[in-house]
């Protein structure tokens, strides 16, 4: 290609020779050492498999998130003041008979956090509670300040002292963060290491969440108290415990594929060596993946069915020409050898473009969307060799069963009154309108997905239903509860010992004023507000003194005995917690700007205003990444298929027909998801790129086929009639056999993989009928003068 | 070629000088008592400290220098004001003039009835003003103090004048650090103002200059929280550990009033039949009969900090507290408790028409009619 000079006429530097010679030598090579080749993948699938069965489902918090956005950054560097706020799960125990204040509950409160306390990954440090020795309340009496544990130390149980509890906890302002507003239940907060300080590993949130759901969640409900877990290590608790369920589906999906296979070809020969490989190519990536060390999070759970469903797509193709071959006498070794020799090149090609589609991917840096990448190309790799090399050489020895013999023989001898209207779709009286109404659907698409928001759309957690467990838990505390789970954080950072100066206060203040005026913040938590509290508790808690002091003195000792979530211990990182009222991407985008108009609009002098960190946060940074690499990587997945496509087919025209049907159904789903109110993110945004991915197989393969009938002189309808019945046959059933597998995941109990499944039996529809109608109706009108329609 | 070159060095030219004013505007947070406080959709829900009601409409002021209007159909009106920090008292003489005091030694004045705010004088002033009162007396008593060296009490006396200076230099050191608490005038010309560390400030000229209280007889500089002239023109000082004090020669003179209780007095309230409420710290509530010479205690019935109150048009008083407590009496002697569910405290009732009330405090403004309030809070 870098030789070629703009002059020369359209294809002389491709030389088919040569790629038939290189075809020729690989198809000798296969096809001599049959035995070989079975046996090198008989010996590569006991390693590969042997090495599956150690696969581990895996998730990590850093993992989640967009490590090289500064947001993270910041957080990260100041992680150790910021963590309370930000991976932390809540505890919630409801005492069903009534409010907490029963010297039963209370006990059993006390074993509860207890029992939290001892389970590892707890930063057990910042753990708080009614119980924990942090929970403290102040007073202002006529003698001066005092203060307390909220349960004393000769707190007994009975009902003076439990009237006691009830006094200080409204005294420590507890009502409606850690108590609920009507008293029936209390929250223990528990912020989570993400390493081991001591040994260094990650934390395990499988196991993590077992362990709490077995000596907490079960153990406490069997005593008759209601314990409900929310926070990111939950949802990924939840989320990997339903990988059961996802394969359970992935398990239907296959079934169906399966008994539509032979439905189709009634071949229980070749339907059988078609499920083999591709579920043996599913095994050897997961073998693959465990060698790389790598492990499976529950976002890249849905690869290893999309790997299966790109192996029947191209598995369907080999063997439907090896029908027709053998339809037309030859023996199965002979067939195989021609399909080999037909499909190698389209094959490959179409196999590298679906890998470096995946391969995109790599350009959003947020870990699981990056793992979900290596994922999906090591599929694509390993599905390569078999379906390029085992799958041939599988069907050379056990050919078509005369019952799927027959079938063909029915199939060729039939008139194909569909295919013979479809193919009509070349001539230009068919064709003009049809690009003509593709083009309205496209505009239509900009239209439509201009609604498009990035991110996070409903309450809760979006990867489960509105009445899973864990939105049912939320929902609870949203309505029980002052503040909200929707934290974001905004760091103020001074220098040290400094944070308390008056300056720093003020400024600190005029930005909270500024932030409660943005629509979506509902309170506010600071140090500051912490310290104009203290100020008044220090003047006879008389209102009129609630202002922040210029005299250092008083400031000092408003900042004394704050709690470590609000100030680290140096006095130079104050989080500020914008409480919001909801995590949409518009509010977090509000918040996002308002902070950063606030700290351009002055100088800060010694002070710096950093974002962010709290969930919402860190979910702003995540909106961010994603909806700026979004673009780029759309742009990157269309670049770099049509360079293979071009590169295959050595002309613009031909892939301007190839691409714009992807083009066309990659805005319509964007424009699907805005109508359903599916936002771009972690998990929807890799199946836009897998899509393009699948769907150029079937274009790739068609046009090639097309192309070599319109090679041999036939006219163009004639040529696409002939390439309909063997290749568009493969491509219409597999594009309905996917969609129809994926289809079921509608009903699994994970909204997540609905979302996706719903998602690509868009994408499969959409792509086949762009490649059977679009494609040909685009190529015949590009190439009427190449290709003569008369 | 040339209009593109021209065009492009003038884009150039703007864009530097863009940049350049993008610098100058960030300048740094200009301080609190010279900078404007912001206007807020939900002021109302924002602290509010004190409230008066001029006939039918009412002037609330709060936090971050809110000051709100009230108005005789019931809208709220946020005004603009020169300053951003808490102020803490308001007092209109007339309908049109009015001060409003606040932290920082911030006095704030308007001729239109609240819609326009200026401010005549801050904390840098009066620590100017105090300086000033200060040194000079303490030359004063050191002059005394030498030309006759055995009297003990002008030992005091000039103990007392170090100390003061002492103090005041301490106060303005880190700027206008101390807040006015109260503020009081007897007409649009004469007014008085209290706060933090004895500060206590006179005017005769309608709030163009303040001068010094020096007849106060607070050596300890403890704050003062509230001061009010009577109908009979006597004037009364009430502060921090239970200091009262009288005047009745238009603060030429003062004598400390005896009080039975040492809890700090917040405010003072004259009812109709000329007789006297003090309330303060703690369910603090004095009552005097002989215009504030001496005080009774009287049973509150709670022990949270009492702020504020206001006698209605049917002759009872209602009376606002710590965390959610309203007194309520219909003679002014007995009071009953009643609790709001709500833990905010209250700082201010305003009876905006006959039994309809406005209640301020730390959540904001509330609006409720007095039979609501008895079925609610009962």
């Amino acid at each position: 290609m870098s030789t070629q000079t703009p002059k020369q006429p359209e294809r002389p530097e491709h030389n088919p020779t040569s790629m038939q010679r290189v075809v020729g030598y690989l198809e000798r090579a296969l096809f001599h050492n049959r035995i070989a080749v079975l046996i090198f993948f008989l010996v590569a699938s006991v390693i590969l498999g042997y090495a599956a069965l150690s696969l581990r489902p895996d998730a990590s918090f850093t993992r989640m998130i967009p490590t090289g956005h500064p947001f993270i950054a910041n957080y990260l560097k100041f992680e150790d003041v910021l963590r309370p706020q930000s991976n932390v799960l809540r505890v919630l125990v409801e005492n069903p008979n009534g409010e907490i204040f029963d010297k039963q509950f209370m006990e059993t409160l006390r074993e509860v956090n207890d029992r939290v306390f001892y389970i590892p990954g707890v930063d057990r440090g910042n753990l708080k509670s009614l119980w924990t020795p942090n929970a403290l309340w102040t007073e202002v009496t006529t003698d001066g300040m005092r203060s307390g544990r909220v349960i004393p130390d000769d707190y007994n149980g009975d009902e003076q002292s439990l009237a006691q509890v009830k006094q200080n906890i409204q005294r420590a302002n507890m009502i409606g963060s850690y108590v609920a507003n009507d008293f029936k239940s209390t929250i223990i907060r528990v912020p989570l290491l993400e390493r081991d300080p001591e040994t260094g590993k990650l934390l395990d949130y499988g196991a993590f969440t077992q362990e709490l759901e077995k000596q907490v969640r079960d153990h406490f409900d069997a005593k008759g108290v209601k314990i409900r877990v929310i926070g990111f290590a939950q949802i990924i608790g939840d989320l990997l415990a339903a990988a059961t369920d996802i394969a359970i589906y992935f398990a239907i999906t296959v079934g169906l594929i399966t008994v539509l296979l032979y439905l189709y070809c009634r071949c229980w020969r070749s339907t059988a060596v078609t499920v083999l490989t591709c579920l043996l190519t599913v095994v050897c990536q997961l073998g693959l993946l465990s060698l790389l060390g790598y492990g499976l999070d529950p976002y890249s759970i849905l690869v290893p069915f999309l790997i299966f469903a790109i192996g029947i797509s191209h598995a369907v193709q080999n063997i439907n020409l090896m029908m027709s071959e053998m339809g037309q006498g030859a023996t199965p070794l002979e067939a195989s050898r021609r399909t080999f020799r037909a499909l190698f090149i389209p094959g490959s090609t179409a196999l590298l473009a679906d890998a470096v589609g995946f391969m995109t991917l790599l350009v959003i840096d947020i870990g699981v969307i990056q793992q979900l990448a290596i994922t999906a190309s090591i599929g694509v790799f390993v599905a390569i060799f078999t379906k390029m090399f085992l799958l041939p050489v599988l069907m050379s020895y056990v050919g078509v069963s005369p019952k799927g013999m027959a079938q063909q023989h029915k199939r060729a001898n039939s008139s194909w009154p569909i295919f013979r209207r479809v193919a009509r779709v070349v001539e230009p009286r068919y064709a003009l309108p049809l690009i003509a109404f593709s083009l309205v659907l496209l505009g239509y698409g900009y239209y439509a997905r201009e609604d498009l928001k990035i991110g996070d759309l409903d309450k809760g957690a979006p990867e489960f239903r509105a009445d899973s467990r864990y939105n049912v838990d939320n929902a609870y505390l949203l309505d029980h509860y002052t503040t909200s789970t929707d934290v974001f954080v905004v760091i103020f950072k001074t220098p040290q010992e400094q944070c308390a100066r008056f300056n720093a206060a003020d400024l600190a203040n005029q930005m909270e004023l500024n932030l409660l005026e943005v629509e979506g913040v509902e309170s506010i938590q600071s140090l500051y507000k912490t310290m104009r509290f203290k100020i008044l508790a220090h003047n006879e808690g008389n209102p009129k003194w609630a202002e922040l002091s210029r005299d250092q003195y008083v400031m000092n000792t408003a900042r004394v005995g704050a709690p470590s979530e609000l100030v680290d211990p140096n006095c130079s990182v104050a989080p500020i917690s914008l409480y919001l009222a909801d995590h949409k991407a518009e509010t977090l985008t509000r918040v996002v700007n308002a902070v950063e108009a606030f700290s351009t609009r002055y100088d800060l002098g010694d002070f710096e205003i950093l974002q962010a960190a709290g969930n919402a946060g860190i979910e702003a940074a995540t909106n961010i990444v994603i909806e700026h690499s979004e673009k780029l990587m759309l742009l990157l997945v269309f670049v770099i298929i049509s360079a293979v496509v071009l590169w295959e087919f050595r002309s613009i025209k031909v892939t301007i027909a190839l691409m714009l049907p992807l083009y066309i159904s990659t805005v319509l789903c964007e424009a699907f998801m805005a109508k359903m109110g599916l936002g771009v993110k972690i998990a929807t945004l890799p199946v836009i790129a897998l899509g393009v991915g699948i769907g150029v197989d079937y274009g790739i393969y068609l046009y090639s086929r097309l192309e070599g009938f319109l090679n041999q002189g036939m006219k163009f309808g004639d040529a696409y009639f002939e390439a309909l019945k063997t290749t568009g046959t493969s491509v219409a059933f597999t594009g309905i056999t996917l969609a129809m597998g994926v289809a079921t995941w509608a009903f699994s109990a994970l909204k997540f993989q609905a979302d996706m499944g719903l998602l690509l039996v868009l994408l499969f529809i959409w792509n086949m009928v762009g490649a059977l109608l679009l494609l040909p109706a685009i190529a015949s009108m590009l190439m009427r003068n190449k290709y003569p329609h008369d | 070629m040339k209009t593109f070159s021209r065009s492009a060095l003038t884009l150039l030219i703007s864009l530097s000088v863009g940049l350049a004013a993008a610098q100058i505007n960030a300048a740094p947070l200009t301080d609190r008592v010279d900078r404007p406080s912001h206007l807020t959709a939900n002021a109302a829900q924002f602290p509010l400290i004190d409230i008066q009601s001029i006939n039918d409409r009412q002037v609330m002021v709060g936090e971050s220098g809110h000051i709100l209007l009230g108005t005789a159909d019931g809208k709220i009106k946020q005004v603009d004001v020169p300053v951003d920090l808490l102020l803490t008292a308001v007092h209109f003489v007339d309908p049109q003039n009015g001060w409003v005091v606040g932290h920082d030694g911030v006095v704030l004045h308007s001729t239109d009835g609240g819609q326009h705010w200026i401010k005549q004088i801050d904390g840098r002033d009066i620590s100017k003003t105090m300086q000033v009162w200060a040194e000079s007396a303490l030359a004063e008593a050191e002059k005394a103090s030498e030309a006759a060296p055995d009297d003990e009490d002008l030992e005091i006396a000039l103990d007392n004048a170090y100390f003061a200076l002492d103090d005041v230099e301490a106060g303005s050191e880190a700027g206008p650090s101390r807040p006015l608490l109260d503020v009081w005038c007897r007409d649009v010309n004469e007014g008085w103002a209290v706060g933090a560390y004895g500060m206590f400030i006179h005017t005769t000229d309608g709030g163009s200059t303040w001068n010094y209280v020096a007849a106060l007889p607070n050596p300890d500089r403890m704050h003062l929280n509230t001061v009010l002239g009577l109908t009979d023109r006597t004037l009364l000082v009430g502060g921090e550990g239970g200091r009262m004090y009288r005047s009745q020669d238009n603060g030429q003179s003062w004598t400390a009033s005896r009080n039975p209780s040492q809890a700090s007095i917040y405010k003072i309230l004259e009812l109709k039949d000329g007789s006297l409420l003090a309330l303060g710290f703690g369910g603090e509530l004095l009552n005097s009969q002989d215009q504030g010479a001496s005080w009774t205690e009287l049973q509150s019935q709670t022990r949270v900090s009492l702020y504020n109150g206001t006698q209605l048009a049917d002759g009872s008083v209602l009376l606002a507290g710590q965390r959610g407590t309203l007194l309520y009496s219909r003679d002014g002697k007995h009071f009953n408790v009643w609790k709001s569910k709500s833990s905010a405290s209250w700082l201010g009732v305003a009876e905006s028409s006959p039994q309809k009330l406005m209640l301020i405090g730390s959540k904001g403004l509330q609006r409720l009619s007095l039979s609501e309030l008895k079925e609610q809070l009962q």
